[in-house]
């Protein structure tokens, strides 16, 4: 149902400060009807975009007025002694006065807007961007920094973690620690502590799920204050050993698993395989610890683990009445140091940290982390700035254009602060329309990010991508800034010292070319260049592996995802707990292609495992044994032997994987199976083209490098980890390129696995056409061999959707660019239609003079050339820097220089072009007489 | 006093609603039967102004339900008067007009 206070919020807040008095909250009950109303016809979005829109409407400010006349002649009257607080901040006349020039300023500047339509859609839709992308990093990163926790009190629930002081990172196998805390703590109520992860939940006889999990202590219950709607939450008894199998549900889960029905408490699951009783429903909108769905009791035996081991979990507490989180931390760290002096060898580099509750969850562990989220708000702000400078740049040239207005209003009378406030509130009519198609634009965005992460389970219980106050008031704050950078900096300048001069050459006499214009058509271009092609490099680069699309036969695949969902038993830590997950998955998977290779309906079924990128390096032996660090991006797959048989792959060199190259452990790679020494692995056309230059690849040998755990790769890391050497046996064309660029591929290395996987990717081949008729069956197969078998995501591989939105984002991303490169153009064309411009009479009384035409032209555009050459030859460097610094690489991007160079040069040639000509077409008479 | 088109149509759904007229009932009024469709802000704006014209008064009353308190216009004595000239000079504008 909709509530009428779900009307926007900062919007609400507007109107209640608007309309003052009993009859204005009447007014305000009455919108909140209407918001209702609206909203059961439109979407929310749509709802929110006619609340926000009655704000700027006249008749909501006729009738503030209305109301605040109203509320002071009954003060006066002595009819209402409370109706001073309704007429605050409005003075009692010199008010009006300031209202009926803001209101003049405001229509001149709409006017002007109006006028030049073409400058306005470019500012407005600059603006509109910068603004979009600042809020939205605004709104994800104030989330991380200062989380709002829908809880009572939520400020004050605080997570208990410990940073290993030698590595950086969190410790979490924190079963001591947490025991410790929970009897000492004085600082810190209820301290709960949880640990996450996927479950099997079989309920009657519908098949498995895999569900969002915690195994979390009573307290945790106690820390949030929220109580269950139906039945009971956990309680401290149900921690012991002995005491019955209890799960509590959430509400979502409630509905969709068991229909809401209202008898559920005391009906038996199965958890994980195990018999469950349902003691309780808690309401919506409760997942702790972050986005779960089924609360088991966390049975915790400090006994059974040495120091820094056992589950990992995650801690956390309630600050006691009037205890700071300062002093939470005091009393932590003379805990911590204990601790130290007790056990020095585990302990002595651990530093107890007390934090808000949603940091460690949000992967915040440190002050460094805060240090990259504020870093990356001011970077993205910085593009705002930019895009603003730029819109300043356009109407700085049109202001120049102005300055014979100007002067007449100076000559007439008008203040320069009049002059001043007026470009101002031009400035801020433009910066405000584009700040508001902005603030709706990453409204519109942020909401389907966040219905998107939602439905896929991602999303925190106090992430609101909601529009928030804050975020109002923070694109307001922006709209402001641009409007200081687009209208007062012109405005200085142009009401400066020589509009006196300007009026004098009212009838139009040469303005000296000042300098201020030549280092500002130089910075302009530089900066662009600088700039522009890094981020078209980077944007391209996304764009083509945003979509790698197979390039085999895909449409006759179905794929799956299996795992096997294994309870945590107690006991067991997370080595044993994954080696447990992984035999079973092993087994099942056996079965599994055993069964579905008696179907008739297949033409073959393989498996892979999951994919590991971007985390491994690849190195490959050199001529003398030594080895060369060959690429971080290389993918690599471990895929079962008969994998590229069952594709259908042909092979371009060499031999397949075959059973042997799948041979005895030798410890792991990035948590898979690595293989024995001499095993033989396949690599792919991208591979042999990127990192091998072409050449030969049979034979060469190459090993895998783990990434290091801290993040910082040294030799000695390598030496320790290093693989054994692998030979490559085989070479196959690219599985996989991208849809914009059948050339781009990602270097890849395929191994052979058994299936003891954590997780695994089946691959079936379907005879015919009706690929996904057959997905029924696969489920039902799987799940009569095992119902704790999860089988998710059954999709054709030709549709698998999930590439599709990443996509879509890069492509918008490098839109943008594309925008910003345009505006860069503009801005360029501006200043230097506006320089030659003002040189206009000056070729015209040369010609006059006796000039050749041809001489003056060269003249102009030497002079034209010299500051877009100089500009783009600064730029160029400064990108060529950017480039080689960053690792995309200077000559793959040179492209993308001459591009941004090419449009830079190309837009102020031909804005130089339009006033030259005029120039030399002026009348030598007329030009002389203005002499 | 002359009336403007919309204040006279509020001020007929003031009369017609009697005990009930509020804000929104009054719009509801002017949609259902006028088939005018105007703004919460709109109709506040014009109750407003009628009385600072001193034409209508208004008094908080009660919700039936328990509610929130609702502010109820009535006419004022002037308003009545308003009212009734604006339906004279109404009638005597009509007298012998005849379409062509």
């Amino acid at each position: 149902m909709t509530r009428a206070h779900d009307a926007p919020p900062a919007a609400r807040a507007v109107f209640r400060r608007l309309l003052p008095g009993a009859r204005g909250r009447e007014v305000l009950r009455d919108l909140d009807r209407e918001y209702a109303a609206v909203r059961e016809r439109r979407s929310r979005a749509g709802a929110d975009v006619w609340y926000v829109a009655q704000l700027l409407r006249p008749d909501t400010w006729r009738l503030a007025f209305a109301l605040r006349r109203l509320a002071r002649a009954a003060a006066s009257a002595g009819t209402l002694p409370a109706a001073r607080g309704d007429v605050r901040g409005f003075r009692s006349d010199g008010g009006r006065a300031w209202l009926s020039g803001l209101s003049l300023d405001l229509r001149l500047a709409w006017r002007m807007l109006l006028k030049s339509p073409g400058l306005t859609v470019v500012g407005v839709l600059g603006i509109a961007i910068g603004t979009a992308l600042g809020v939205g990093a605004f709104v994800v990163l104030t989330g991380l920094v200062y989380p709002k926790l829908p809880l009572d009190e939520g400020e004050r629930v605080v997570a208990l973690t410990m940073l290993d002081a030698e590595s950086g990172s969190a410790e979490r196998q924190l079963v001591h620690e947490f025991v410790t805390w929970r009897e000492e703590l004085r600082s810190v109520e209820h301290v709960a502590a949880a640990t996450m992860g996927m479950r099997g939940l079989v309920t009657g006889d519908a098949p498995a799920m895999g569900v969002r999990a915690a195994e979390m202590t009573a307290s945790a219950f106690r820390v949030a204050r929220v109580q269950p709607l139906i039945g009971r939450y956990l309680l401290p008894e149900d921690e012991h050993e002995a005491a019955p199998r209890v799960v509590v549900i959430g509400y979502e889960l409630w509905q969709s698993r068991f229909e809401g029905d209202p008898a559920v408490v005391g009906r038996t699951v199965l958890v994980g395989g195990v018999p469950h009783d349902v003691v309780g429903v808690m309401p919506p909108g409760f997942a702790m610890p972050r986005e779960q769905e089924l609360w088991t009791p966390l049975r915790v035996d400090p006994g059974q683990y040495a120091r820094g081991a056992g589950p990992i979990l995650y801690v956390f507490g309630r600050l006691a009445p009037g205890v700071t989180r300062e002093r939470a931390q005091a009393e932590l760290t003379v805990l911590g140091r204990r601790a130290a002096a007790a056990f020095p060898e585990t302990d002595a580099h651990l530093r107890p940290l007390v934090l808000p509750y949603t940091y460690p969850l949000d992967g915040i562990e440190d002050r460094g982390d805060l240090w990259n989220a504020a870093m990356m708000q001011l970077i993205l702000s910085l593009l705002l700035i930019a895009i603003a400078v730029n819109v300043a740049v356009l109407v700085y040239a049109r202001t120049a254009m102005r300055r014979s207005e100007i002067a007449v209003r100076v000559a007439l009378g008008a203040s320069r602060r009049r002059i001043i406030t007026q470009l101002f509130i031009e400035a801020l009519a433009l910066s405000s329309v584009g700040a508001a198609l902005g603030l709706a634009i990453a409204h519109t965005a942020l909401e389907q990010f966040g219905a998107l992460t939602a439905a896929r389970g991602e999303s925190a219980f106090w992430v609101d991508y909601g529009l928030q106050p804050r975020s109002v008031l923070f694109a307001a704050a922006l709209a402001v800034l641009s409007a200081c950078i687009v209208g007062v900096v012109p405005a200085l300048k142009a009401t400066g010292r020589r509009v006196q001069s300007d009026l004098r050459g009212l009838s139009g006499a040469t303005a000296r070319l000042g300098r201020g214009w030549t280092a500002l058509i130089v910075v302009q271009v530089g900066v662009a260049v600088t700039v522009l092609p890094p981020a078209l490099s980077q944007g391209y680069r996304d764009i083509r592996t945003a979509d790698v699309r197979p390039t085999f036969a895909a449409h006759e695949f179905l794929t799956a995802d299996l795992a096997v969902a294994t309870p945590l038993d107690p006991g067991m830590d997370g080595v044993a707990h994954r080696a447990a997950a992984a035999a079973r998955l092993a087994l099942r998977l056996s079965e599994l292609e055993r069964r579905l290779e008696a179907e008739p309906a297949l033409a073959g079924v393989t498996f892979e495992g999951d994919a590991v990128s971007g985390g491994a390096r690849v190195e490959l032996e050199n001529a003398s044994g030594g080895a060369v660090f060959a690429t971080p991006d290389a993918q690599l797959t471990g895929v079962a032997p008969d994998y590229f048989e069952v594709l259908d792959v042909p092979l371009m060199a060499g031999r397949g994987l075959t059973t042997v190259d799948a041979g005895a452990d030798a410890g792991t790679i990035a948590g898979e199976t690595a293989r024995a020494p001499g095993v033989g692995v396949v690599v792919n056309e991208a591979f042999v083209r990127q990192l091998l230059d072409g050449g030969n690849a049979l034979g060469r040998r190459l090993r895998f490098v783990p990434p290091p755990e801290s993040g910082a790769w040294s030799d000695e890391h390598v030496a320790a980890e290093a693989g054994p050497w692998h030979e490559v046996v085989g070479v196959v064309p690219n599985l996989h390129a991208s849809s914009f660029d059948s050339t781009y591929a990602t270097p890849s290395v395929y191994y052979a696995v058994t299936p003891e996987l954590q997780t695994a990717t089946l691959l079936v081949r379907v005879r015919g056409d009706d690929v996904d008729a057959f997905a029924p069956r696969l489920r039902e197969i799987a799940s009569t061999l095992d119902p704790d078998l999860r089988i998710d995501r059954v999709a054709n591989l030709a549709r698998l959707p999930n590439t599709r939105f990443l996509a879509m984002v890069a492509i918008l991303l490098q839109l943008i660019f594309g925008i910003v490169v345009l505006l860069s153009a503009a801005g360029v064309h501006a200043l230097m239609s506006v320089t030659v411009t003002r040189r206009r009479r000056e070729i015209g009384v040369r010609a006059a003079l006796g000039a050749q035409p041809h001489r003056l032209l060269m003249s102009v555009f030497s002079r034209a050339g010299a500051q877009l050459a100089f500009g783009a030859l600064v730029g160029a460097a400064l990108a060529a820097a950017l480039l080689q610094g960053s690792g995309l690489g200077l000559i793959r991007n040179a492209g993308f220089v001459g591009l941004v160079v090419g449009v830079m040069m190309l837009a102020g040639l031909i804005a130089a072009t339009g006033p030259a000509l005029r120039g030399l077409r002026i009348h030598p008479m007329e030009a002389l007489r203005d002499e | 006093m002359s009336l403007g088109e919309l204040q006279h149509l509020v001020m007929l759904a003031v009369v017609r609603l009697r005990d009930d007229a509020y804000g929104a009932a009054i719009r509801d009024e002017l949609r259902r039967v006028a088939g005018r469709s105007v703004s919460v802000q709109t109709v506040w704006v014009t109750l407003v102004r009628l009385e600072e014209q001193g034409l209508t008064g208004s008094d908080d009353v009660a919700a039936p339900e328990g509610g929130r308190p609702r502010r109820v216009f009535r006419l004022t004595p002037a308003g009545w008067r308003a009212l009734e000239e604006a339906r004279v000079s109404m009638a005597r504008m009509w007298e012998g007009v005849v379409r062509p």
